[in-house]
């Protein structure tokens, strides 16, 4: 299966990269997958989708309501509803999948979506804030265990599946060096 | 990980939002827009290689990053003091007319013309652009994706990407055109201009046989006569890349005239204690308030204000379309805010124009691309117009080209007191003796929209559009209705956070 990961933000606005920093973690632990970072907003993202047949996508959100780093596990059919008018010129995730396939591009079937709830995404600077950045390693380890991405996988190792398909007996920890 | 449904009216911070406060006697008397603000970006450009510019400041901005782009690359000619080859100019004209014919299609079709295509009673949730392809068939939807592929295809031969351009450098670009890339550039001008010329037939069909519509728009809702500005040729006729900026008033008449360098002379700005987004106005007349009329600073910018500020357009299918506009309209200028969208399309016909006259020009394969520069560089100013009005970047540099100094005027800055007297416009006509209709919150977006404007469009967060909430306050400033996007339809349930599937 095609499999395409997108980090989604502007790595010069604060937390509003973090979706481009845990995608480049994601491709620093396995180089095999495809991950692509983008800046580009509505209709764009079709250019990098059109041919997978499985996508992910890592953004930020800004609920107010969670705690700074909490992961979101969203599906498509979780943006249908805000599938409404955009005042400005953004046409959200769900509206772009969608246009895509209703025209007849070959568009993934399987989409899912990550989103990080984040601090600040409206100051201009190249790090995330401090309660960010030191969980973006931690993140990009539970999206790539959930999402079986480990370059393991290729071996068939037990290790890096979901938690809930994983064995009951779990193997030694190792010390670490 | 958590579980979280995202539907119109689930609140995440970052939402637009409208004050609408009522008199005693229950009618509108003050709107305001709030948008959040982004900060920072000038400390965060000082002491970077003014050189950087072109490629940073396309970070601003994901929907326009080719006009901060060649905003930036024109203030860096300005600021080493470097004339670019001729061949280097039209390379930059062509990438950036195939760029404002993309961006205006886009818009038009999908985030402005679902108004009028879709209407503008329509559920909120059938317009958008799968409510335009369901109403104007597959065929056209597929048009649109197409015309849009070709020009990015012309961004991505001279800019070696579409969304972060990297094709300018002061004196020049990096990457002249070849033979080969400039038949694809002429391909795609030619599906280009044949596809502008679609878009006004259709919107005379769909818009100007429609009676409803052509009230709308001429209707006193959506006017304001104001001062228009935006960049003009010598022969005063409109120009995206380069001139000098003219100023008209209210009647018509040349007000002023003016290079980029001497912006400060007459374009001041202003804070208001309410927002974080400035707002531009006339230094000569002066800020008289959010009011229209030719006492007042306010100025206008973007595609009608364009229209409106030059004698006509450079290539003459645009021209006639130009013609037509000021004729059904009741000639110049023409003041209905809603008028944006047909002066969209006759300024996207001249983009693929342009875009073909230049793709066809011997000159556009020279390899003669760049000027060296050798002078000390200090100080820059490069003016373009941006799909969304005349941009401006003002930088100063020590002696090794390091930036000392930034300051950007950009496009929505110059609509932003405009934009607030179209709110308030909308919401007074609407709002009648306390009475709040629901149909307000769509009919305040659309005098919004045509403006299309840029605000926060920086981020891309989730759900990757800006939302507006509309509140209402009596004269004692208690909040009597608040409005959502959506609320005026059925909408599903707004459970915000719901199921937790595991926790971080």
């Amino acid at each position: 299966m095609k499999t395409i990961i997108l980090g989604i933000g502007n790595p010069i606005l604060s937390d509003d990269g973090v979706g481009i920093k845990i995608a480049q973690q994601i491709k620093e632990r396995n180089p095999d997958l495809k991950v692509v970072e983008t800046g580009g907003v509505g209709i764009n993202l079709l250019d990098h989708v059109i041919g997978y047949d499985r996508l992910i996508i890592i953004d930020s959100i800004k609920t107010g309501d969670g705690t700074i780093g909490d992961i979101y596990k969203l599906d498509l059919d979780d943006l249908d509803a805000s599938m409404d008018l955009t005042p400005s010129h953004g046409m959200n995730i769900a509206t772009t999948l969608r246009l895509g396939h209703g025209l007849g591009y070959d568009t993934p079937a399987q989409i899912r979506i990550y989103a990080i709830e984040i601090l600040d995404n409206t100051t201009f600077r190249e790090s995330c804030t401090k309660e960010i950045e030191r969980q973006i390693p931690t993140i990009a380890g539970k999206i790539m265990r959930e999402e079986q991405l480990c370059a393991i996988h290729t071996l068939g190792s037990p290790l890096c599946q979901p938690l809930q398909n994983r064995p009951v007996s779990k193997p030694k920890p190792r010390r670490a060096r | 990980m958590k579980k979280i449904t995202i539907d119109p009216i689930t609140r995440l911070e970052g939402h637009g939002k409208i004050e609408i406060f009522l008199n005693e006697a229950g009618n509108c008397e003050k709107a305001y827009l709030q948008i959040p603000e982004l900060r920072g970006f000038e400390q965060f450009s000082i002491g970077r290689a003014a050189e950087e510019m072109p490629r940073i400041t396309t970070m601003i901005c994901g929907v326009c990053p080719t006009a901060h782009h060649m905003a930036a690359t024109k203030a860096l000619d300005d600021l080493f003091k470097v004339e670019p080859t001729s061949a280097a100019k039209k390379i930059r004209e062509l990438m950036y007319s195939a760029f404002q014919a993309e961006d205006h299609l886009l818009h038009f079709f999908f985030l402005g013309g679902p108004d009028f295509i879709v209407g503008p009673q329509a559920p909120a949730r059938e317009r958008n652009i799968l409510g335009v392809i369901a109403k104007v068939g597959i065929d056209t939807g597929s048009k649109v994706i197409e015309v849009r592929k070709r020009l990015r295809n012309v961004l991505r031969i001279i800019g070696g990407k579409p969304v972060m351009p990297s094709a300018g450098l002061p004196g020049g670009v990096s990457k002249g055109i070849n033979e080969e890339e400039k038949q694809t550039i002429i391909e795609a001008g030619e599906y280009a201009v044949e596809f502008c010329q679609f878009a006004l037939e259709f919107f005379d069909d769909i818009v100007l046989k429609n009676k409803d519509y052509v009230e709308l728009i001429t209707g006193d809702t959506y006017q304001h006569r104001t001062y228009y500005m935006g960049l003009v040729d010598k022969n005063n006729k409109v120009n995206f890349y380069d001139g000098l900026i003219r100023v008209v008033d209210p009647n018509g008449k040349e007000f002023a005239k003016f290079k980029g360098q001497d912006y400060l002379d007459h374009i001041e700005e202003r804070v208001e204690p309410w927002t974080y987004v400035k707002f531009s106005y006339l230094k000569q007349l002066g800020w008289k308030g959010f009011v229209d009329g030719e006492q007042s600073g306010v100025f206008r910018v973007a595609p009608l204000a364009r229209l409106n500020a030059a004698d006509g357009m450079a290539t003459p299918l645009a021209q006639q379309a130009y013609e037509k506009m000021y004729s059904v309209l009741g000639g110049k200028p023409v003041h209905s805010t809603l008028a944006y969208h047909w002066a969209r399309l006759v300024e996207a016909l001249y983009a693929s124009e342009r875009l073909l006259e230049l793709a066809r020009d011997p000159e556009i394969t020279s390899k003669d691309i760049i000027n060296l520069p050798t002078e000390t560089p200090r100080e820059g100013v490069g003016v373009v117009e941006a799909p969304r009005g005349t941009l401006i970047h003002h930088y100063k540099t020590d002696d090794e080209g390091i930036l000392t100094d930034v300051n950007l005027i950009v496009a929505t800055q110059n609509n932003s007191a405009a934009i607030n007297m179209s709110i308030e416009r909308a919401a007074k006509s609407l709002i009648k003796d306390g009475e709040v209709p629901n149909g307000i919150l769509n009919m305040i977006e659309m005098a919004f929209r045509a403006y299309d404007p840029c605000h926060a469009c920086a981020t891309h967060s989730l759900p990757g559009r800006m939302a507006l909430d509309v509140n209402v306050y009596d004269t004692k400033r208690k909040l009597i209705k608040r409005l959502q996007k959506n609320s005026c339809t059925t909408s599903t349930s707004g459970d915000g956070v719901g199921e937790a599937v595991s926790n971080t």
